[in-house]
């Protein structure tokens, strides 16, 4: 024969407990809850984002149909950058230019009848500056230099002061648009020996003139 | 001896709880770690993504909404340009800068009784050109002329090409005077003109 035995699961403390509701029911109640919560958090993720994602297809579609007018603009911006530069190298060119006509066509009338002039030169431009490395960069330089110079013989007793006539000309006021300053460079006034030679007492000299620069901005 | 019903004891609602506890847990941290963080994730790119688009594409609209304004600014552009080509941006005539210049300069220098002798096209002197120019830019192009005149002829005829070529500027300019004719000089003069030239290629 068999005995059964009386097993009490019931502690002590939830035998005197105030509350009606005993630890082993409230836990996995407690528990449960807390899994359908993650469902429905999961369930409410899963909603937003099939929501979001539908909007971005809806957005990326309007996105699509906006590109031809883009490209359109994208191309109407690069015509303007491209005019752009074009007109403003073309207006720098035209801003770095020297008139040089009006000035030469007054020299004379600073030149006495004492002076010959031997040459008179507009000084090349200096070759452009390029780096090794960046052959289609051009000249860095946003100016160029600019010089003329006058050479000629002078002879008779007033001769330096023929000279010095001529430049104090070039030095006038009427000139400054063009020439910053005029010199006559050391030892450039010499005898000319080989006039010497037949018996003649002549001068040669030298006078440069330095431009304003041609500033290509 | 005593023993135990084990059925019985399963059946406790201690045991029943203690089950259900630990499933739940178990599916807790299932659900939390493999289903709902990345899910929560996804929903964060697509959300960063959803705000991207909304502000790429009303950034779009904006620029396309100033397409008008740009397209007048583009046809200004255009005609300020073409009236700088038209005032004396030198094109060549059959293939020839030299042979264009000569047919501009040879007129004004007849006026004033000068002949040309001879033109030569020197080294050309690129331009400092924007990075925006990468195919086409301008570059400055001087062509020498040789001519005989008088000092009077020759600074005359200067100033009258200043004045009639605005694009156009004395290079250099050489006046050598003949000890056979001392009136006549024999000048070499390169004036310069702004040509439009390929960009060369950067080495990369």
């Amino acid at each position: 024969m068999s005995r059964q035995i009386h097993l009490n699961l019931i502690h002590e403390n939830e035998i005197i407990s105030s509350g009606p509701v005993r630890t082993h029911v409230i836990v996995p109640v407690i528990t449960l809850a807390v899994s359908f919560g993650v469902i429905v958090w999961w369930l409410f993720l899963g909603m937003n984002y099939t929501y979001v994602k539908s909007i971005n297809a809806r957005n990326l579609e309007i996105h699509q149909q906006l590109q031809p007018e883009y490209k359109k603009i994208l191309a109407l911006k690069a015509q303007e950058k491209e005019l752009r530069a074009l007109t403003d190298q073309l207006k720098h060119y035209k801003n770095g230019k020297l008139r040089y006509g009006a000035v030469l066509s007054d020299i004379p009338g600073h030149v006495s009848t004492n002076i010959q002039f031997t040459k008179l030169e507009v000084l090349p431009p200096p070759p452009p500056l390029f780096t090794k490395n960046k052959e289609s960069a051009g000249p860095t330089n946003s100016f160029e230099r600019a010089a003329f110079t006058i050479s000629g013989l002078t002879c008779g007793a007033n001769a330096v002061n023929a000279v010095e006539q001529l430049l104090s000309g070039l030095k006038d006021d009427a000139y400054t648009n063009l020439i910053t300053y005029a010199s006559i460079p050391v030892n450039s006034i010499r005898p000319e020996n080989s006039a010497k030679r037949n018996g003649r007492n002549l001068l040669r000299f030298d006078i440069f003139c330095e431009c304003w620069p041609r500033r290509f901005e | 001896m005593t023993r135990f019903k084990t059925s019985e004891i399963a059946d406790s609602p201690a045991k029943k709880a203690a089950l259900i506890v630990i499933a739940c847990a178990l599916l807790n941290a299932t659900l939390v770690y493999f289903i709902v963080l990345p899910l929560k994730n996804r929903v964060k790119d697509a959300q960063a993504k959803f705000d991207d688009l909304i502000a790429n594409n009303e950034n779009i609209q904006e620029i396309i909404a100033t397409t008008d304004d740009k397209r007048a600014l583009v046809e200004k552009l255009e005609k300020e340009h073409q009236k700088l080509i038209d005032s004396g941006v030198l094109t060549p005539l059959l293939n020839s800068y030299t042979m264009r210049a000569k047919t501009l300069v040879e007129p004004l220098a007849l006026q004033y009784g000068l002949t040309i002798n001879d033109v030569t096209e020197l080294p050309l002197i690129p331009m400092r050109h924007p990075a925006e120019l990468e195919t086409v830019a301008y570059a400055r192009l001087p062509i020498e002329f040789t001519t005989s005149g008088s000092y009077t002829q020759i600074t005359a005829f200067i100033s009258y090409t200043e004045q009639e070529l605005p694009m156009v500027a004395l290079s250099s300019l050489k006046i050598i005077p003949q000890n056979r004719d001392p009136e006549n000089h024999l000048v070499k003069i390169s004036l310069e003109w702004p040509i439009e030239q390929k960009v060369p290629q950067t080495k990369k």
